[in-house]
């Protein structure tokens, strides 16, 4: 007993070493806004025919997008506005497209004529919208009349995408 | 002849007083002087000073970090920087440390979480910042610094030159489409020890 009580006295020694303790904090804050990024699968997209009838020509334009709006009035838009063929080639007028996008977004209800003068919406987003964290997939069906009028050759139009978010 | 023998002897008694004067006035001089003597004694006294120098730690933060977005296209994390001030003195023998922890999740709910937050330590001025990318936690305290045995804040020499110390500790969260927009806050605290 004698014995445990030394070991117990010299063991509490050796505990009291002297030792400095501070501390200090802060706030550690997260400010997160609307943000909204789009990205094309493909560089380009052909528009092809599937005879030589005049059947028209179509092509579909792949899409990943990330999209976050504000909560209370936020909104978002994914729109395109095209470039002309160039000279001998379709007419804008004769291009159109239907939409394909999850649920993170409300797609074009329905054909919607292509324009080189003003965007033409894809996708419209509401309050509140989010995408998946890896993106979600959205896709522009094209669809371009076959004029007799059009001279044999290649043409091509710019398409460009737009992505915002408030 | 009888009257000269009187002088003489007269002569001679009043040589004698004259010796037993001085001797007499040579003692009382002396006693006189002996207790001035004894007042004037100097004494001195020696005594060890001694002081106990212990491990000293302190810090000091901002009073707030917040992490941002650098675009507006999920193309960069959220990030933000701190640099924390801190002060220590370790034994010779001893050690000490920096810690963060984070005192809850973010409030309110819809945001990143705590355990999203990862941190770099850099430039640390005295001691060893932690290395690579660290995640920060609610149930534990996550190294920031390490201090060795037998460092000291200020004054150069044996110490470093800078005083306060400081660590630039950069934060990060990955940017996620899931988050619902506002404003999110989180306690964290940062502990130092020293030993």
């Amino acid at each position: 007993m004698k014995r445990n009580l030394v070991l117990t006295f010299a063991a509490a020694t050796l505990a009291f070493v002297p030792m400095a303790f501070g501390a200090d904090t802060s706030t550690l804050g997260v400010t997160v806004g609307p943000e909204a990024s789009f990205t094309a699968v493909d560089a380009t997209t052909t528009i092809s025919k599937g005879d030589t009838a005049f059947g028209g020509y179509s092509g579909t334009t792949n899409f990943t997008y990330k999209i976050r709006t504000s909560q209370t009035t936020g909104t978002g838009n994914i729109s395109v506005q095209v470039t002309t063929f160039g000279t001998g080639g379709p007419a804008v007028a004769d291009l159109a497209y239907t939409c394909t996008a999850p649920s993170s977004g409300t797609a074009c209800s329905s054909s919607t004529s292509a324009s080189t003068s003003t965007t033409t919406s894809v996708v419209a987003f509401g309050a509140d919208a989010h995408s998946a964290d890896t993106g979600d997939s959205g896709t522009a069906a094209w669809t371009l009349v076959d004029r007799t009028a059009i001279k044999t050759g290649s043409y091509s139009s710019t398409a460009t995408f737009t992505v915002s978010a408030t | 002849m009888g009257g000269n023998m009187t002088i003489r002897t007269y002569l001679l008694r009043i040589t004698g007083s004259k010796c037993k004067f001085r001797v007499v006035a040579k003692q009382a001089l002396l006693a006189f002087l002996l207790p001035v003597i004894a007042m004037s004694d100097i004494q001195t006294t020696t005594q060890t000073m001694s002081a106990d120098i212990l491990p000293y730690g302190k810090v000091s933060l901002p009073s707030n970090v917040t992490l941002r977005a650098a675009d507006s296209r999920f193309g960069e994390n959220l990030t933000g920087s701190l640099t924390v001030s801190y002060w220590a003195r370790t034994s010779t023998a001893g050690g000490g440390s920096l810690t963060i922890q984070a005192s809850s999740n973010f409030s309110p709910s819809g945001g990143p979480s705590t355990s999203d937050v990862t941190y770099l330590c850099s430039g640390a001025t005295l001691g060893a910042g932690c290395s690579g990318s660290q995640a920060l936690a609610t149930s534990t305290q996550t190294a920031a610094v390490v201090f060795p045995a037998g460092v000291c804040t200020g004054g150069g020499g044996a110490c470093s030159t800078a005083e306060p110390n400081t660590v630039l500790l950069t934060l990060s969260a990955p940017d996620k489409p899931h988050y619902k927009t506002g404003t999110y806050s989180a306690q964290i605290t940062f502990t130092i020890s020293t030993l």
